[in-house]
């Protein structure tokens, strides 16, 4: 039997270029779905081989907050971590609420998102409440 | 039993933020109580009093994370609503991860606060009467004799009475009489319940 390899899933929003360097250096590091519609998302769900998600922005068709919910709703188990505005804390406090397991700030620190990703991929279980804070 | 009012605790260093509170609570009448520090807090708090704290993040002392982190080894149940005038988002996220209800940000509408207090009051409500719904299970349980339990074994894991009295060597009749016994002891109104309620327990005891 052939060993499926994790992905994290990252959701390309609108205004993503501000983080797309941090995630394509991780990308070279990770096995990593690029994903920028919420049907394309919703459909590589389906799939078991994705280990966490990152939303790194809204889209045009639904804000990240209600991604986030849709996403809760079809792969409850699956860690998402949630991009998010220096400003939004609103929003932050939001996902958080609505089950993210980190929110993290634009632009994103490139070592938190890469622990993130890789305990999820490693499918360490996220017990443990993870300081989301890049440390200096 | 009389069932306690609920209080909603505010916890800062701030006088006027804490009279301001208090007011406006009192002011769409809620019970309130106001100390200055989390250790004044700690020195008084009471486990089985309903409500929700209202906490500061940033106290000289022990910081409004450090009384949440104290609070969540006591196993305490109370709602958390941060108020801060300096917080970021690695703050929110920290005290959100460690199980807050919900963090405010300085200033805030008064509506906003109200709304956010009363669906932790909400919140509260909730998780007191699940935890009162999981000792009554419990207790049921409890009151079963040793051969109920087997019987309750045997029953949640889908075994006819003809099945179950061959496993225990005893009539069939004896196994519907025991049968009857546990339902009517655990309260359950059906099997689905019934199963219901040893998943639920089996549950605490996993997460214990």
């Amino acid at each position: 039997m052939t060993a499926i390899s994790a992905v994290a899933v990252v959701v390309l929003g609108k205004n993503s270029p501000r983080t797309i360097d941090v995630l394509r250096t991780l990308a070279h590091l990770h096995n990593i779905s690029w994903l920028a519609s919420q049907s394309a998302i919703l459909s590589r769900l389906t799939c078991k081989d994705v280990a966490c998600v990152v939303i790194a922005d809204d889209l045009e068709e639904a804000s990240s907050l209600d991604l986030l919910r849709h996403i809760r709703q079809h792969k409850p188990d699956v860690p998402i971590y949630l991009v998010t505005e220096t400003d939004a804390m609103a929003d932050a406090v939001a996902g958080m609420r609505l089950g993210a397991a980190a929110a993290i700030e634009i632009p994103p620190c490139y070592e938190l998102l890469r622990d993130c990703v890789s305990k999820a991929l490693d499918g360490v279980p996220d017990s443990k409440p993870r300081l989301a804070r890049c440390e200096p | 039993m009389k069932e306690k009012i609920p209080t909603i605790f505010v916890v800062d260093d701030d006088d006027a933020v804490r009279s301001s509170l208090k007011l406006l609570l009192k002011s769409v009448g809620l019970s309130a109580t106001a100390v200055a520090s989390a250790k004044d807090f700690l020195a008084t708090y009471d486990q089985s009093q309903p409500g929700c704290l209202v906490l500061d993040v940033r106290m000289p002392g022990m910081s409004g994370l450090e009384l949440q982190e104290q609070l969540n080894l006591r196993g305490a149940m109370l709602p958390v609503i941060f108020i801060t005038g300096h917080g970021d988002i690695p703050m929110a996220v920290e005290a959100m991860q460690h199980g807050a209800f919900d963090f405010l940000q300085k200033p805030f509408r008064d509506q906003d606060f109200i709304d956010r207090v009363q669906r932790a009051l909400d919140q509260d409500r909730e998780n007191r009467l699940r935890l009162r719904e999981k000792d009554a299970i419990r207790g049921h349980f409890d009151s079963l004799t040793p051969r109920e339990r087997e019987v309750l074994a045997l029953v949640t894991q889908g075994k006819a009475n003809k099945v179950m009295a061959g496993d225990l060597g005893v009539s069939q009749r004896t196994i519907e009489i025991h049968r009857a016994r546990v339902m009517e002891k655990m309260e359950a109104n059906s099997l689905a319940q019934l199963v219901r309620m040893v998943l639920d327990m089996r549950g605490d005891m996993a997460g214990a």
